[in-house]
């Protein structure tokens, strides 16, 4: 267990480090949000909504920004690996298929957190909105959606990184499958903006962390077949 | 892989089929009174409830078959996959039409988000959409695994959707519960739903059988071909 | 309750479902034929190879 867990952080760092080194990904998940969050502020402004409209509307604003960027500028996640036959040279090294879709979860997981981060600072100045008092629930919110979105995304990655459609085929694979995250972080965020806090005993948290399990079961068995093929 | 499938149990299979299709939409349109609210429109509710039902039997194959496929990686579970999502996607598509239709007349509006059956299918018409779409355009020599592992994936997400739907807040259970709160009092109503669901299963396994077969005839051709062009 | 009764509907979805079964039925038909001729060509790789790109 206890070599397995080594792999493991030596995978995360080389995750890390590929990362650091061609900021590709992160350039294009950060730009992408960016802009879209800036074409949200401006279109939500060139229709003239009140103040408690807004309010009302920006967390599906939030999870829809947040969501499309992250499943489109995911498509190349797995592309160096798979077209430089990286991940045959690991698994032929010995290492787990689950290892190395742990440390790929692991890293994702923390460029989504940051984009969520980002995210929620570039749409509460551009639509007006106080989150200060609710930032702690949202961050944890963000934090467990990140999880449970890069759980999917990596191993979507890994069916789309070789499809004739790559890109395209990302999104089209992912979203219908994220359909409960996204109601549930609706509606996490519009019961903290509403009422300043979760309510007690809500559902939400729960879909969330099922549905975490339930992709991260998925991915740790069957991720190492869908590289291999 | 069945070399000789034979004609006749695919005819006699197509036959009974269809009879007891056709046996159903007598009772549908013929024998069944009109529902006192809902008047002629509610005959739309046989082939919906069968359909849909018919649709959750393909999303069972398509899991069962994607698991069994991973784990023998037998070519005859995953040309079952296939077969079983592409029946699944066109019953889904008769779900959502015909819940469509119903809702214009009930509610006068062609959907209704609040609704967690109608917004279900939806998902799950596009996690079928999203299969189909993968198996015409996925990588050739991994479509097999990529297919099944995202059938499996569909298969778990539907029911989540499903219940958190349902917690949504302004949910109000606009979908009529016709078996749970014991609907279709006269015996005919139940005679005809009976004849429907069974109806449509048959119809649903024949189509299946018909892709299954097809899917295996494509499959010997590839791989006649890939051998015919390692020999030539 | 009123006992109504739609024969023009039920002779059109009749007719509806016919031509499904019939298509359905000649569908099987052709994989028959198609998988009798898979059995004639399979004896050389070369004209098995022949019989792909045709279908294609």
């Amino acid at each position: 267990m206890g070599r397995w867990l080594r792999v493991l952080r030596l995978l995360i760092s080389k995750e890390f480090a590929v990362e650091l080194r061609g900021k590709e990904y992160t350039t294009l998940l950060f730009c992408t949000t960016l802009v879209i969050g800036a074409l949200i502020g401006a279109g939500v402004s060139s229709a003239v909504l009140d103040a408690a409209t807004t309010t009302k509307i920006y967390p599906m604003l939030v999870w829809v920004v947040f969501l499309i960027t992250t499943t489109t500028s995911s498509a190349r996640a797995s592309e160096t690996e798979l077209d430089g036959r990286g991940f045959e040279g690991l698994l032929l090294a010995g290492v787990t298929g689950a290892q190395l879709y742990l440390s790929k979860v692991a890293v994702t997981t923390v460029m989504f957190f940051i984009t969520w981060v980002l995210l929620l600072a570039v749409t509460s100045a551009a639509l007006d909105q106080t989150l200060s008092p609710v930032y702690g629930t949202l961050l944890a919110l963000g934090a467990g959606a990140a999880l449970t979105l890069s759980a999917l995304v990596v191993l979507v990655s890994g069916v789309a990184g070789t499809s004739t459609l790559r890109g395209v085929l990302m999104p089209l694979l992912t979203l219908p499958l994220i359909f409960p995250l996204f109601f549930a972080g609706v509606e996490i965020t519009t019961e903290c903006l509403l009422y300043g806090a979760l309510t007690e005993g809500s559902i939400w948290p729960g879909v969330i962390t099922v549905l975490c399990a339930a992709f991260l079961l998925v991915g740790v068995n069957s991720y190492e077949a869908v590289v291999k093929g | 892989m069945n070399s000789k499938t034979p004609t006749i149990w695919h005819s006699l299979a197509t036959v009974v089929a269809f009879l007891l299709v056709a046996c159903a939409q007598y009772y549908v349109f013929m024998v069944v009174p009109n529902e006192q609210v809902m008047g002629a429109v509610q005959r739309v509710f046989y082939f919906h409830v069968a359909s849909a039902l018919a649709c959750y039997a393909a999303v069972g194959v398509v899991f069962v078959a994607s698991l069994t496929y991973l784990a023998t990686r037998k070519d005859g579970a995953d040309l079952l996959s296939v077969a079983a999502g592409e029946v699944g996607f066109v019953l889904c598509t008769v779900v959502l039409a015909t819940g469509m239709i119903w809702g214009h007349s009930a509610w006068n509006t062609w959907f209704r988000w609040e609704e967690p059956r109608l917004v279900t299918f939806l998902v799950l018409w596009l996690i079928f959409l999203s299969f189909t779409v993968l198996r015409n355009f996925g990588d050739p020599a991994k479509t097999a695994v990529h297919g099944s592992v995202l059938g499996i994936l569909g298969a778990i997400t539907v029911p989540i959707v499903y219940v958190s739907i349902k917690f949504l807040p302004q949910s109000a259970r606009l979908h009529p519960e016709v078996i749970e709160r014991g609907g279709l009092k006269d015996p005919s109503y139940w005679q005809a739903f009976g004849l429907s669901v069974v109806a449509l299963l048959a119809l649903s396994a024949v189509l299946v059988w018909v892709r299954y077969w097809l899917g295996s005839i494509e499959y010997r051709l590839r791989i006649g071909c890939d051998e015919g062009e390692r020999v030539v | 309750m009123t006992v109504d009764t739609y024969p023009d509907l039920f002779w059109a979805y009749t007719a509806v479902w016919a031509i499904l079964a019939i298509y359905i039925a000649s569908l099987g038909a052709r994989l028959k034929r198609i998988e009798r001729s898979i059995g004639s060509c399979g004896a050389s790789h070369r004209d098995v190879a022949g019989c792909c790109d045709s279908k294609r």
